[in-house]
């Protein structure tokens, strides 16, 4: 069978198998309401401070960093039972027996989740953006929001998106839930200057403040280094690289447990 | 409850459940001792404050969320005449007295080490009031956070999304926790206040209230977890 018509078929069934998911909608509707309340309060906060003069990109793109703080949360959870599930609802047995390759399902699954669990982030994320272009009176905002959507937080997404299907192969879910929970505080939210050594402040974070500051230099959460473009474009680099790699690393593993059956 | 019936539950509980408090607390004990980059008196007792105030918790209540209402064999259990909502408030009481005896055993060498946060509004007490006081810190945020698992995984049906809404609900608190400081009407649900604001003239009143939420919740548990048809129905997608 083609390679395209299984990734298809894969990425298909997934996707509705995802977006048709009651609790999906439900825990972002649920964030809209607490993410859109502290956005306005941020938005408030920032144009009240008088040495900051931010430009409509820049605006964008803090709002996306902004957006970031919590959605990415929910899109790591509930992406994170997707192949626990097939092992226990027996799923998995019956497609080992299929022609479809081990890659191609992978792939299809990560793909498929992913771009399902973005549909509700990404209307939250427009919700927001609507939002703040009333706020700031500026609809200049909406275009390049969306510019910021793919630059900021897209590869962020891709990138804790391999991490939540891979890792829970190998660990119990409601303990990788709860380690994603510390993770994310503690490797994009928490101060560099605190005293615990955290990724915060470095490339290597998902929620985009790396690539805001140095592709669009503005000062976001743990924002410090260089804002230099190389920075952001590494930034952005590093998290897409780790996702591919993490993603092999998978299919490596289900091999490995596939031939010892 | 028969000890053979209690040894089977915890057997059916499993290692992930009774080894999650432990990593908790001694992973961010190892961490701030080998990481030590300039972690002062102060930091290590705020943060290990917080690992009994704010982790320990809501691991407490991702794990209820997950398990209490979720047996493979329901169906079978359903049948019998020992009403499933006695097994679920077992296995509740057993990994809140787990999360106890860990938050207990942690804040006994806290306080033998010195790296003890205290509330402002207790700090002139004398022991023992001031430590067995100081316990309400972990209890309320535990026994609320459980609480609320609990409902919410019977009310959402989806494990995931309970302990995403309880992840998210947590870190809201920790993020904006100068918002739930200010507001006098969120005080009843500022389950971190030690962490953020130790001189607060509410804690006390706190982590009352939070004790009759957290009742308040198990109360609606009680009643939910006596409709079989809650128990057995899943969400779509979340079997």
């Amino acid at each position: 069978m083609n390679i395209w018509k299984i990734l298809w078929g894969v990425l298909r069934y997934e996707f509705l198998m995802q977006i048709r998911r009651p609790a999906l909608w439900l825990a972002f509707l649920i964030f809209a309401l607490l993410d859109s309340r502290g956005l306005i309060g941020q938005i408030d906060f920032y144009k009240s401070v008088s040495s900051i003069h931010f430009s409509t990109l820049q605006w964008a793109a803090f709002l996306a960093v902004m957006a970031n703080w919590l959605v990415p949360l929910g899109v790591g959870i509930l992406i994170a039972d997707r192949l626990p599930r097939d092992r226990r609802t027996r799923v998995e047995e019956v497609l080992n027996s299929l022609p479809g390759a081990l890659k191609t399902r992978v792939l299809g699954k990560y793909l498929g989740t992913l771009l399902a669990s973005l549909v509700p982030s990404f209307s939250l994320y427009m919700v927001n953006i609507v939002i703040a272009t009333w706020q700031l009176n500026d609809p200049g905002i909406i275009p390049a929001a969306l510019l910021c959507y793919v630059l900021i937080i897209l590869p962020g997404m891709c990138f804790i998106a391999a991490f939540s299907l891979a890792l829970p192969v190998v660990m119990w879910v409601p303990l990788y839930q709860f380690l994603f929970f510390g993770y994310w505080f503690w490797g994009n939210i928490l101060a560099p200057g605190y005293g615990l050594p955290t990724l915060s402040g470095t490339i290597l974070t998902p929620i985009g403040s790396a690539i805001a500051a140095g592709l669009f230099g503005i000062p976001t959460y743990g924002g410090q280094g260089p804002s230099s473009v190389m920075y952001g474009t590494s930034s952005l680099v590093a998290l897409l690289g780790i996702a591919a790699l993490v993603l092999v690393a998978l299919y490596q593993f289900l091999k490995f447990e596939q031939a010892r059956q | 409850m028969s000890f053979d019936r209690l040894r089977y539950e915890l057997r059916l509980l499993g290692k992930s459940v009774w080894l999650t408090p432990l990593l908790v607390v001694a992973g961010l004990a190892l961490l701030l001792a080998i990481a030590n980059r300039g972690v002062t008196a102060t930091t290590m007792a705020r943060s290990m404050g917080a690992s009994l105030e704010m982790l320990l918790p809501m691991a407490a209540g991702i794990v209820v969320a997950t398990i209490a209402t979720h047996d493979r064999a329901i169906e079978l259990q359903l049948t019998m005449p020992r009403r499933y909502h006695r097994t679920a408030n077992a296995r509740l009481l057993f990994i809140v007295l787990w999360s106890a005896a860990v938050a207990l055993l942690t804040s006994i060498l806290l306080l033998a080490f010195g790296h003890w946060r205290l509330p402002m509004q207790i700090a002139s007490w004398s022991q023992p009031w001031q430590f067995l006081t100081w316990q309400l810190t972990w209890l309320s945020s535990t026994l609320w956070l459980v609480a609320f698992g609990l409902v919410l995984s019977l009310l959402v049906r989806s494990r995931s999304a309970s302990g995403a809404l309880i992840g998210v609900f947590s870190f809201f608190q920790i993020v904006f926790h100068g918002t739930f400081d200010t507001i006098a009407l969120l005080h009843p649900v500022y389950l971190f206040p030690l962490t953020f604001a130790p001189g607060v003239d509410y804690w006390l009143a706190n982590r009352f209230e939070l004790l009759g939420t957290a009742i308040a919740l198990l109360v609606l548990a009680w009643f939910l977890l006596r409709r079989p048809e809650l128990l057995l129905s899943q969400a779509a997608g979340e079997e």
